[in-house]
């Protein structure tokens, strides 16, 4: 028996987007969360890479970031920190250990981060590293200067080591 | 509505049909759809706009890399330390480590003190400080592993070979190490 096609309107077919926008939005905020914004505090450099074993993990905990702005040939633009900059200069250089020193007050935990690029010279980090030591002395108190050297890895381990390090000439 | 059509096309052209009781019909089709229409929302440009959310954070958050830290402890330098030093405390003549320029060459030269092999590269000077360094699991080894070590960098030294031989030492187990005296 031939089916009456009028009791049967063609059916409207629709798809259902409500559960594909539920998982997309699901899905941004996943991203959103986990991924990490640029950062302003990170100047944009090179950073230098070592093979894994003795870096551990970045601790964002009482830390500052100290930026060596890297410029052409190995020179550097200054050094940034906390959204100030500070001259490669001696000047700048005690500016840069006394707004160090500051933090070390309100916090003798504190961690400096260096972060500068993997082809800048030697005799610009070197100023940076020293004024970590130069600000404990400043601040008094028992500050103890905590420096970590910002690398990248070529591949992710979780092993980790703290050294006891100095600056200056031989002891 | 094609049957609807068909009879009302009887014995006249389709489109020259003007009558008044087609006219009523036509509008209260038209009214009728309009009673049956629903309102719906165009969602289309939304979800253009949140694809394009997704493409960004799947685009961005594989290309940060992430970054660690080499952990320094370094030593309180107050002045009553530096004016009067422990005349108790035994000097104990540190490893140096040169790490100069190579004007040929993409990698620095690193230098080891006499008796040492000298390294091409941070991996083999990981390997020598690891068989020099002391230890009581197994035979040999000069120095402990708080035997103080200085890296001597040179001015122009690019600060990732520098940080890859503070790598190495504290990769071979060292854990006492200086920077300076290299100019």
């Amino acid at each position: 028996m031939p089916r009456d096609r009028s009791k049967f309107p063609p059916a409207a077919i629709e798809a259902n987007l409500t559960p594909m926008i539920d998982v997309t939005f699901l899905l941004i905020v996943f991203f959103a969360l986990v991924s990490r914004m640029s950062d302003s505090e990170r100047a944009d450099m090179d950073l230098a890479s070592v093979p894994p074993g003795a870096s551990a993990q970045a601790d964002e905990d009482s830390r500052v970031i100290l930026n060596v702005i890297p410029a052409s040939d190995g020179a550097i633009g200054g050094y940034r920190m906390q959204g100030s900059v500070f001259d490669a200069t001696p000047d700048g250089v005690a500016r840069l250990a006394e707004s160090l020193a500051e933090l070390y007050r309100r916090n003798p935990n504190l961690a400096v981060n260096l972060r500068a690029d993997r082809s800048s010279m030697y005799r610009w980090i070197e100023p940076a590293m020293r004024a970590t030591t130069t600000a404990a002395m400043l601040a008094g108190g028992d500050a103890l200067p905590r420096l970590n050297l910002v690398v990248v890895e070529d591949a992710p381990s979780t092993a980790g080591s703290t050294a006891t390090s100095t600056t200056g000439g031989a002891r | 509505m094609t049957a609807h059509r068909s009879r009302g096309s009887e014995g006249a052209a389709p489109s020259a049909d003007t009558s008044p009781r087609r006219s009523r019909d036509r509008r209260a089709l038209l009214r009728g759809d309009r009673e049956r229409a629903r309102i719906s929302l165009s969602i289309t440009p939304m979800i253009d706009v949140v694809f394009q959310l997704l493409i960004y954070f799947l685009l961005t958050a594989g290309l940060v890399a992430k970054e660690r830290n080499l952990r320094a402890e370094m030593p309180p330098e107050t002045a009553e330390a530096a004016a009067e030093p422990d005349p108790f405390a035994l000097d104990t003549e540190p490893l140096v480590i040169r790490v100069d320029p190579s004007p040929d060459a993409a990698r620095a030269r690193i230098s080891l003190p006499s008796g040492l092999a000298t390294p091409r590269d941070v991996a083999e000077l990981e390997r020598i400080l690891r068989d020099a360094r002391f230890d009581e699991a197994r035979a040999g080894g000069l120095f402990p592993a708080d035997h103080p070590i200085r890296i001597a960098a040179a001015p122009e030294a690019r600060w990732e070979d520098v940080v890859g031989v503070f790598n190495a030492v504290i990769a071979a187990g060292y854990r006492s190490v200086a920077f300076g005296g290299g100019s």
